[in-house]
């Protein structure tokens, strides 16, 4: 069965094992550490509890107009296009607009604004006490005082910023994704820390609370280590001139390389499926007492991390038809970086986001005001994946008849200088 | 009517095919007819055949004409991968399957049972004198036997039509008479089309043969009449050593044998060379393709 052929192939190829070692360095040395113990209720009189997300416009706004007012004054803006690090400078024109959305979001205009001679930027002071010794705090910026129109309406207040992150150009601290993380965090009271710590370790919670951490960990290695097997198993042929002998057998394109995908896809879904079967049995070793709902928790488990396989193995094959490996690889980790590097840990996942992220056993309630993007995210990572792999069915019947010439230049190059 | 049904489906037919590599003209109006029995395609380097091979093997377009193999369409190339076996000039398999499992996997790619394989691979790894090997590694094998390797999984599923480009390239000599043994025992029962540039392969093997040059068929024919062709056109003659660069100049040598002061030098040219002691020779093949080569008005390299 040529299935359990393209099985072997990958089992006995090196970065197979290399990705299992990451797999399991990986769940061992981060998902390991929450095995140590049970979650604890928290300690009343401890004073923190923590923080949570919430929609509160009383916090959320003055918050947000005091950033926006610091970064004008300090002349440029952090934001995240195309999700990288970017600090934005305004052209005049611009800068006279964002000074427009400022006056209108504090009725501070643009001259007593460019005014503020007192400004200084955020940031750690040292001091010196009475016995002369240094010591470090974090200052706050220096600002005018803001009063906020009373007529400015939430909804009024969400255009505006919506307009300002227009003129910074997207992905600012003021875009939809970023804007209630940023700015609209509270800490949280005994009373609320403990209702989360009862909702997590409820019967009904508890397994999908470790499997949104075990799958948080493993999810960044999966969204990229899976090109690694997939682009070696897919320039084998190549690598060991082996591509006329498999070419010209009869096993039509579509079973070829539906069977090797497909091999490849369940074997690196194993080690995955065995680590996370370990995890739940060491969890279910530290709350001996619970029911856990595991058809749920395997679910979400594979909803979240399966796609991810699927995707980096179907885009992966995909560009090994067109390009060199170098290049494949070097796009996938290039959109992994992309991804990991702007999501927060909890809290931001949206329809395109590769890199899933919820690092905490807590935030069941952020994470499940997200679980619509959540599932229309994997559900499209599967239909891109089908897409992908009916792509290079197509790509790989069209090399097989000559009719494309694409991924080895050279090679074909030195092949029609040898034919000529 | 059955007899003419019967006869196009032991047939290859090739007419009035053109291929084209950018605005190079590979295939130039390639027109040929092969039957049962080994056919032997013969031409320099760079001449053709690898793409004609190719593109009988499916693994290569058309531009013009037409292919069928055995009576299929070669646009059909699901079926005639069913009833072809190609070797190509260069291959290798997986370096780390072992020479049974190779030709397991590629049976396996060629929609054969299991019972079927296992049939198969053992007396067909006998057949090609890779028994000690069965269960070494691919990257152990020794350039000859990687070749018997090759005409091993082109014979798997027992093709109607075996395709083999270049195969004794490289082989010492003991490899390649053994090799060309093999393609003319598995020849009795199918069409075997082989591709080389070394003329002492064809004469050895082949029956009917074809002349390439420049993606052009230049000459079809048996052998025989390949050599007819040139007899009275090839001449020896005893010169001295001197004498070489005019003759040179004028003739195409062939075949220069020193003997102490003077050279014994085989030639080819329309009338015998007025020369003292110049006498017509028998040609063998290898004058006869030069002298196919020469007539066709080939440029024919400068000779040492």
């Amino acid at each position: 069965m040529l299935f359990v052929k393209e099985c072997k192939k990958t089992v006995f190829s090196l970065t197979f094992w290399l990705y299992v070692i990451t797999v399991v360095i990986m769940y061992g040395s981060q998902f390991g550490e929450v095995l140590d113990g049970p979650l604890t209720p928290p300690r009343e009189g401890s004073g923190n509890y923590g923080t949570v997300v919430k929609e509160e416009p009383e916090i959320l706004m003055p918050a947000a107009v005091e950033g926006l007012v610091a970064e004008y004054l300090r002349g440029s803006y952090i934001a995240y296009p195309f999700m990288f690090y970017k600090e934005v400078k305004l052209s005049a024109d611009k800068t006279a607009q964002m000074a427009g959305i400022i006056e209108k979001l504090t009725g501070i205009s643009a001259e007593e604004l460019n005014g503020f001679a007192e400004y200084e930027e955020a940031g750690m002071q040292v001091y010196l006490d009475e016995n002369g010794q240094e010591h470090w705090e974090y200052r706050e910026a220096t600002l005018p005082e803001i009063h906020m129109p009373e007529n400015l309406t939430y909804e009024r207040f969400r255009e505006l910023m919506q307009e300002a992150d227009k003129l910074i150009g997207g992905g600012s601290q003021y875009s939809e994704q970023f804007l209630m993380g940023n700015f609209s965090r509270i800490p949280m009271d005994y009373e609320e820390a403990l209702a989360e710590y009862e909702g997590v370790v409820a019967d009904s919670n508890i397994a999908s609370a470790y499997t949104r951490l075990f799958c948080d960990y493993l999810g960044i290695v999966l969204s990229v280590l899976p090109v690694f097997v997939c682009v070696s198993l897919w320039m084998m042929d190549r690598r060991a001139h082996m591509e006329p002998l498999v070419y010209v057998r009869s096993c039509s394109s579509v079973k070829i390389v539906g069977t090797r995908y497909l091999a490849l896809v369940v074997c690196m879904s194993i080690p995955v499926f065995l680590t996370y079967l370990h995890g739940m049995w060491n969890v279910v070793g530290l709350y001996p007492d619970k029911h856990f709902h595991w058809g749920q928790a395997f679910g979400l488990m594979a909803l979240w991390l399966f796609p991810g396989i699927l995707i980096v193995s179907a885009l992966g094959a995909l560009l090994s038809e067109l390009a060199s490996p170098l290049v494949v690889i070097f796009l996938q980790a290039a959109w992994w970086f992309m991804s990991i590097s702007t999501n927060r840990l909890t809290g931001s996942i949206t329809k395109w986001t590769l890199v899933i992220r919820h690092n905490s056993l807590y935030g069941t309630e952020v994470f499940r005001s997200q679980f619509g993007n959540f599932v229309v995210n994997r559900c499209a990572y599967i239909a891109l994946s089908l897409l992908c792999v009916g792509l290079t069915m197509f790509l790989y019947d069209r090399k097989r008849k000559g009719v494309l010439i694409l991924g080895r230049r050279n090679d074909h190059r030195k092949e029609r200088k040898a034919n000529q | 009517m059955g007899q003419m049904a019967n006869e196009t489906v032991n047939k290859i037919e090739i007419s009035h095919v053109d291929k084209f590599y950018g605005r190079k003209h590979a295939l130039k109006d390639v027109s040929l007819t092969i039957e049962q029995g080994m056919f032997g395609l013969l031409g320099r380097n760079g001449a053709g055949k690898t793409t004609l091979m190719k593109t009988l093997a499916t693994l290569h377009g058309k531009q013009g004409g037409s292919i069928s193999v055995c009576g299929i369409p070669i646009e059909n190339a699901a079926q005639i991968r069913e009833i072809t076996g190609y070797l190509p000039q260069d291959f290798s398999m997986y370096p780390g399957m072992t020479v049974y499992e190779c030709l397991d996997y590629l049976g396996t790619l060629s929609g054969m049972e299991k019972t079927q394989r296992r049939e198969r691979i053992d007396p067909l790894i006998a057949r090609v004198n890779l028994t000690e090997q069965r269960g070494s590694k691919v990257k152990s094998l020794s350039g000859g036997m990687k070749r018997r390797l090759g005409i091993a999984q082109a014979l798997l599923h027992d093709p109607k039509v075996l395709i083999v480009d270049e195969p004794t390239a490289g082989l010492d000599p003991e490899e390649r008479i053994r090799f060309r043994n093999l393609l003319c025992e598995v020849a009795e029962e199918r069409i075997v089309i082989l591709s080389t540039h070394i003329v002492g392969d064809i004469e050895a093997t082949c029956e009917r043969i074809a002349i390439m040059n420049q993606g052009e068929i230049l000459w079809r024919g048996t052998v025989t009449e390949l050599i007819d062709g040139a007899r009275g056109r090839v001449f020896a003659v005893k010169i001295p050593k001197e004498l070489l660069p005019k003759i040179k100049e004028n003739y195409i040598v062939v075949g220069m044998l020193k003997q102490q002061e003077q050279i014994c030098v085989r030639l080819i040219a329309d009338t015998c060379p007025d020369l003292p002691g110049a006498e017509a020779a028998e040609p063998n093949c290898e004058d006869a393709y030069m002298y196919c080569l020469y007539r066709s008005g080939c440029e024919l390299a400068e000779q040492v």
